[in-house]
């Protein structure tokens, strides 16, 4: 006869560095139930657009996540942008399009170390860690900063990529790419990490659409859906195409990843051998006025944001659903009825991002 | 992108919701105005890119565009049905409504009942700091915090 237990999973566990708490209900090894917790780091950033300036928001939207500021600050200029009925010089457009995509394969680099380290791939986990660090000098050396970049503002962006940098900056982009190239066959075919990860926490096509996943959740099980192939900022003009798996387990979100991050590699490439020439940013008409909504994509998946402007300097609403907050649903979905070993590796299968949620 | 919303009231939203399940729209989740102390807004956002395979052709002329929005109008005391039975996935987004604005819905799978975001028993301290608020001169300071949100 099964014996049932109730599980604390977080908020400090040696998988999941961020404050998230599961209560698993469990018979024997088997999970029964999952309910989750949230709440121990909520910031409350979203009613900060009562007192601050709008072009100040720019910095406070960038601390909503460290690992996808620059997307954060994308996405909130280009909803007030529509308000204001400007739009980025195509420059800025293209720079925006670079240091996404830098976000982009430096967050999925992070993400597929500590998934090889979650079933206990430690060496894979420092050699994607390892190639990360190109990324974070592309970053350094072309914004400033390593993680927080401010390169957006309200109408553009404030710096410039020089040709020194952009040759600088494609030579690095070769070592990544040669980098995963050679991973490729330890993350994609060994044995160990297909046995931790096929076939296990499992969303169909249809829960994937009725359960809302967003990002590499959803276009693992199968779905063609991309905010980027709405063709905001410039990837209307960039050779882009969303990376799709059909099978829903953890290995098709982990192959989503590992092919986004070679396609990302691509794209940052092909905008930086197509920068055009133009202004970095324009001048603004006014204050905000209106209701607004914009969705970009992050790594994690479709990030929303809804503005309330009303005349002034001060917005009236903001509000942020953050990927992981949509990939939460599915992850309880997925949740009951795996073994209970397998419960670090599906969690970290969404890439859950606490800091995102608690904005 | 300024955006148009279809009105709703809470009589008819969960038909209306149910029209849009059938036909395999995603929920991408709701945004909430407060109008004054009383009244609230709530957008309810839907995307209906998922049967589309190439949305780059259309971008141009309609740049964000596959979404749908309801718009609903409640007064805070009312009871606001559910929309979870249908979308599962809105629990979460509906109790942080709950939270943030004070708001009960009716008929949630997963009721926190104003307690997704802090617990009633961290409602003291170490886990809980409060803010300061400014009130006008003479009026009368809230009750303490239920394990709500300051």
């Amino acid at each position: 006869m099964s014996r049932t237990t109730v599980i604390p999973f977080g908020p400090q566990h040696p998988v999941l560095p961020e404050p998230l708490h599961i209560k698993f209900v469990v018979e024997d090894e088997n999970v029964v139930q999952a309910v989750p917790q949230l709440g121990f780091v909520h910031r409350g950033l979203e009613s900060l657009v009562r007192t601050k300036d709008f072009n100040r928001m720019v910095v406070v939207v960038e601390r909503i996540c460290g690992i996808c500021s620059c997307i954060h600050a994308n996405c909130y200029c280009n909803a007030i942008e529509d308000m204001l009925g400007v739009t980025a010089p195509p420059r800025a457009q293209f720079l925006r399009v670079i240091w996404s995509e830098l976000h982009r394969i430096h967050s999925h680099l992070l993400w597929l170390g500590l998934f090889a380290d979650a079933f206990g791939f430690e060496s894979v986990f420092h050699q994607f860690w390892r190639i990360r660090e190109h990324v974070m000098d592309i970053c350094e050396a072309t914004a400033g900063n390593r993680v927080i970049l401010s390169i957006n503002v309200v109408g553009g962006v404030r710096r410039d990529l020089v040709p020194d940098q952009i040759r600088w900056m494609l030579a690095q982009l070769n070592e990544i790419e040669k980098g995963m190239h050679e991973l490729t066959k330890t993350m994609l075919n060994d044995y160990t990490v297909q046995e931790r990860t096929r076939d296990i926490g499992v969303l169909t096509k249809d829960d994937a659409c009725l359960l809302g996943a967003v990002g590499p959740t959803l276009r693992g099980s199968g779905w063609e859906c991309d905010e980027r192939m709405h063709g905001y900022a410039a990837y209307k003009d960039l050779n882009f195409v969303p990376v799709v798996e059909q099978d829903g387990d953890c290995y098709a979100r982990s192959k989503v990843r590992f092919y986004e991050t070679l396609h990302s590699i691509a794209l940052v490439r092909e905008a930086l051998n197509r920068l055009p020439e133009s202004e970095l940013a324009v001048k603004l008409p006014g204050n905000p006025d209106g209701e607004s909504v914009f969705r970009v994509e992050q790594p994690r998946g479709e990030l929303f944001y809804y503005v309330r402007g009303n005349g002034t300097k001060m917005l009236e609403r903001m509000r942020v659903r953050t990927p992981t907050f949509a990939n939460i649903p599915p992850l309880l979905h997925m949740l009951p009825g795996c073994k209970l070993p397998d419960v670090p590796v599906i969690v970290l299968s969404i890439d859950p991002c606490i800091s995102c949620t608690e904005r | 992108m300024f955006f148009e919303a279809k009105s709703v009231t809470p009589e008819t939203l969960l038909d209306e919701v149910r029209r849009l399940a059938e036909a395999k729209y995603r929920f991408v989740t709701m945004s909430q105005t407060a109008l004054d102390e009383r009244a609230l807004r709530l957008y309810y956002h839907f995307d209906e890119n998922l049967t589309l395979t190439d949305l780059r052709r259309a971008c141009d002329l309609f740049p964000q565009s596959g979404m749908t929005h309801l718009c609903m109008e409640v007064d805070k005391d009312q009871l606001i049905p559910s929309i979870s039975s249908v979308y599962f996935c809105a629990l979460l987004i509906e109790n942080e409504t709950q939270d943030q604005f004070g708001v009960r819905f009716d008929g949630l799978p997963l009721d926190y009942q104003g307690a997704l975001y802090l617990e009633g028993e961290v409602a003291r301290g170490p886990y809980f700091t409060m803010t300061t608020v400014k009130r006008a001169s003479g009026e009368a300071p809230p009750k303490g915090p239920q394990g709500g949100q300051q």
